[in-house]
């Protein structure tokens, strides 16, 4: 996996079958296939000169004062000031053309390029530590932030977390971030900030590696990263402290590994099988959906080598590798019995029925750039985020068929790589996986099935990077557009892309002031204050009830064992939005063997951000302030605290 | 050598625990090793031939699976402790260091040429370095001054004795505070503390025994905390069963 040289690759004569037959059906279809699949006859690789690091420079220069720029920006905006996404999106539109710019120009080195994407990279990161720079922000981080203080503070793994049950039993991330904790001091914030801009580090660097061995072309790798950036989940989810943030990186690697194999000769088969085989283990402990489609990606692979008809194909490699990857899920299971079936089922068959619903007209979409709260995106950020998704479908339309019959570069080992029935096998598997980018969009299209798409989207932008970026080095890249101003032109188009995946993907990448449910806008000291005095003065591990953003914080800060229907626990939405305290209030306490109820007075003031104020499905109307204010009437209930806003109330009589 | 290396690294990281070393000390001494230095020895050892940002990126990586793979044995053992994992990520990277095959070692007569950095871009680094420094920086002071709602908690839980009741008061806010905190029974003015000054982050506690009037019988205490300007701040109540003693009184206060 050393330094692939800079070459011509790409067959210069490839004809669609039939393209040669006389008559007008030969000629459309010749015009057809000159659009959607031809390569270009000259090359599309021009020799780099040597590394212009001032360029870099100035980029991360450029990218520094918009990184102060976004700054000003989130600070105006938690003063409610208007003036933040007018500054926050042109400083994010320029920071990612500054290093798009030197990434895909064509007279470049690697070294150059792969700079200017690593820094791209870690300035996006920084983003979400200048967002919340105290404190995790989303959601799903504070459910790994609980697994890892259980193992901090326990000494041991799998413990329980009641709001996100599978979560102990994939401990990778947890383990790697406790051992920083354990090893430097640093508490557990900082150690996890520094974990994800390493594990950014490796996925922006596996990703230039992937694309790289797979087409030869450093132009290509740059250019398909910087399309991979573009993604729903690279600049928000990718960057939370998660398992799949963990994992995918190890996908990523393990893909750079396996996916070019049939192009190496024998010692380097070898190397890379033990090596892809020694990721195998840690995607199956760190995350189950990573794993299921880690062994996916290996037996799409494993087929394609078997059934392409050549003697020099590596079918035991990769026979062995997808047996791995196939068990390795299925045994972790095993040994943790892990509930993942029952959580990933009830997420896949609900996104299902809704698309079943929505295809047959049942109902209404999700509105795109609406919040649940009703309030609408402004018009420069919905064309940003429209730009975005048809650039990629472009890009998808050219380069789909161009990678198809696309010849990779020729590796040590064959001395001639066959063409029929497929060029290669990497490649059609990454076409193949660039193609079902459409279907994860469409499941975007249902707001129960959006984290679905989101979830496989990350998977398919593998395949859409790849793909677009053969669009343009092989079908907008013909010599007339190779000149400064066209090289501007792209550098802006894929500026355009990332921003417009930043708002597709995080749609609240601009702080406001404090909002109802909605995560990184919710959580505030007092929060905190709160979750830090149960901990304090209730003593740990009291069942509590909360809504969605106490709840987190109660968990982690408050060190509570909070109710959640995930955990089989009952449904506890109802005890808030009743008008009187009477016997299915009693009954949910008593059979949730509920100590404490955690009451936020804030909630009736707005509608949630993300959807719901306690459980899934609560968000139409807000809870009514009598309604909240009941439990002071009962004499079994006593209020232990009052922090203004919020209170808990001490419920454990009711049980009694 | 390597192992001897590694070992005197991990007694470096322990000793560095126990001295009280600074956190952003110890992590400069730990993090390039712990990331690096295991899944980079693994390679070596799987004689797996990687060169570049190829060799930086899957020695990461592999360091992370290694760090995986000793946290299940340390938890296999009982050991998922500090001391543990010094000792397992010591030992393992000791023995990787034993098993790894050495490098073959530049002819002698050839030199390495290494180009001088070229100033301009290093200072241009070093500046973009800076802007991002201060953008953190200042993102960070932004969000310490962020505090959309005033933090000052009243509190009353019931103590172990019956009748016993304990209150708390906490200020988090930057300022000083006073209060006039009032208990009350049913129909019966329990305590009154006129002044409780509060400087910033601190708080009070106070513990009453209190009964209730019938015996066996419950009372609802109620505890109401007054600002500055008389306004009723916060409010809890408890309801206490009866306790063995009478007459309210006020058995500790502590600040």
């Amino acid at each position: 996996m050393s330094s692939v040289a800079e070459r011509q690759v790409g067959s210069p004569s490839l004809t669609a079958p039939g393209a040669r037959g006389a008559g007008s059906f030969a000629r459309a279809w010749r015009a057809i296939w000159t659009v959607i699949g031809r390569h270009p006859a000259t090359s599309c690789e021009p020799r780099p000169k040597a590394t212009n690091w001032s360029r870099i420079a100035g980029a991360a220069i450029v990218g520094g004062v918009c990184l102060v720029l976004i700054a000003i920006a989130q600070g105006l905006g938690r003063n409610g000031d208007a003036l933040a996404g007018i500054i926050f999106w042109p400083a994010l539109l320029l920071m990612a053309c500054a290093f798009a710019y030197p990434a895909c120009l064509p007279h470049v080195t690697r070294l150059e390029r792969l700079s200017a994407l690593l820094l791209l990279g870690q300035f996006l990161n920084l983003l979400k530590l200048i967002y919340s720079p105290l404190a995790f922000a989303g959601f799903d981080e504070y459910l790994h932030y609980r697994s890892l203080l259980d193992i901090l503070e326990l000494h041991a793994l799998f413990a329980s977390n009641s709001l996100l049950p599978v979560s102990p039993l994939y401990p990778g991330l947890e383990l790697v971030t406790a051992a920083m904790v354990s090893l430097t001091g640093l508490d557990a914030f900082t150690a996890a900030t520094i974990f994800v801009a390493l594990a950014r580090f490796a996925s922006v660097g596996a990703y230039f590696l992937l694309f790289e061995r797979v087409s030869g072309s450093s132009r290509h790798a740059a250019i398909g990263t910087l399309v991979v950036m573009s993604g729903t989940s690279f600049v928000s989810f990718h960057s939370q402290y998660a398992y799949e943030t963990l994992a995918f990186c190890f996908f990523l690697l393990f893909a750079a590994c396996l996916l070019p194999l049939e192009r190496e000769g024998p010692s380097r088969r070898r190397q890379m099988t033990v090596l892809a085989l020694l990721f195998i283990p840690a995607i199956a402990v760190t995350h189950h959906l990573t794993s299921y489609l880690t062994a996916a990606t290996a037996t799409g692979l494993a087929l394609l080598v078997w059934v392409r008809p050549y003697r020099d194909q590596p079918r035991t490699s990769v026979l062995l590798v997808a047996a791995t990857a196939l068990s390795a899920p299925f045994i972790w299971k095993a040994i943790v019995s892990a509930p993942t079936g029952e959580y990933l089922d009830s997420h896949i068959f609900t996104a299902l029925l809704d698309m079943k619903d929505l295809l047959l007209g049942g109902r209404s979409g999700r509105k795109f750039f609406v919040g649940v709260d009703g309030t609408q995106a402004p018009v420069a950020l919905r064309t940003m985020g429209i730009v975005s998704v048809l650039m990629i479908g472009a890009g998808l339309f050219f380069g789909f068929f161009r990678a198809l019959t696309f010849q990779p570069p020729v590796g040590r080992a064959a001395t001639s790589t066959p063409l029929r029935p497929w060029p290669s096998s990497d490649v059609v598997l990454l076409s193949l996986a660039g193609a079902t980018f459409p279907a994860t969009v469409a499941f975007k299209l249902s707001g129960s099935s959006w984290e679905v798409g989101n979830r496989l989207g990350t998977f398919a932008m593998v395949g859409v990077g790849f793909v677009c970026a053969m669009s343009v080095t092989r079908f907008f890249w013909q010599r007339p557009l190779r000149t400064q101003t066209a090289a501007i032109g792209l550098a802006v188009i894929l500026s355009l892309m990332i921003s417009g995946g930043v708002v597709n993907g995080w749609g609240a990448a601009v702080r406001s002031k404090f909002q109802i449910s909605a995560d990184g806008q919710s959580i505030e000291p007092l929060g905190i204050a709160v979750a830090e005095w149960s901990r304090e003065f209730l003593g740990e591990a009291n069942r509590i009830v909360a809504d969605r953003t106490n709840s987190i914080l109660q968990s982690t800060y408050g060190r509570q064992d909070v109710l959640s229907t995930l955990n089989d626990d009952p449904e506890i939405s109802g005890l808030y939005f009743s008008e009187n305290f009477s016997f299915p209030e009693r009954n949910t306490i008593a059979g949730g063997f509920v100590d404490y109820v955690l009451v936020d007075l804030r909630l009736p003031a707005a509608s949630p951000k993300v959807g719901y104020y306690y459980e899934p499905g609560d968000g139409d109307l807000p809870p009514r302030m009598h309604s909240l204010n009941k439990f002071d009437q009962q004499d079994e209930i006593a209020r232990v605290l009052d922090a203004g806003p919020i209170a808990i109330y001490d419920v454990r009589k009711i049980r009694h | 050598m390597a192992a001897g290396l590694a070992l005197l690294w991990a007694m470096g990281v322990w000793a560095s625990d126990k001295s009280g070393v600074p956190v952003l000390l110890r992590a400069c001494f730990v993090l390039p090793v712990l990331f690096y230095v295991p899944g980079h020895l693994l390679l070596r050892t799987m004689r797996i031939d990687l060169r570049g940002i190829t060799e930086i990126v899957y020695a990461i990586a592999t360091s992370w699976i290694i760090l995986i793979f000793c946290g299940f044995l340390l938890h296999s053992f009982g050991a998922l402790t500090d001391g543990g994992w010094t000792a397992a990520v010591g030992v393992t990277t000791a023995s990787l260091a034993l098993l790894a095959p050495t490098r073959k070692r530049a002819r002698a007569g050839i030199t390495m040429h290494v180009a001088r950095p070229p100033l301009i871009p290093v200072a241009g680094f070093l500046v973009a370095s800076l802007l991002a420094t201060g953008a953190i920086w200042l993102a960070t002071s932004q969000a310490e001054r962020d505090h959309p709602f005033e933090v000052l908690e009243l509190w009353m839980t019931e103590g172990n004795i019956p009748g016993e009741i304990r209150i708390g008061i906490r200020n988090d806010e930057p300022t000083e505070r006073v209060f006039r905190l009032e208990v009350r029974g049913a129909r019966r003015l329990i305590q009154t503390e006129e002044r409780i000054s509060l400087a910033p982050h601190t708080m009070a506690l106070r513990t009453l025994n209190v009964q209730a009037p019938k015996a066996g019988g419950t009372e609802r205490i109620e505890a109401l905390l007054f600002d500055e300007n008389g306004r009723l701040a916060r409010r809890v109540h408890v309801s206490i069963k009866a306790a063995p003693k009478s007459n309210a009184t006020q058995t500790k206060a502590s600040e």
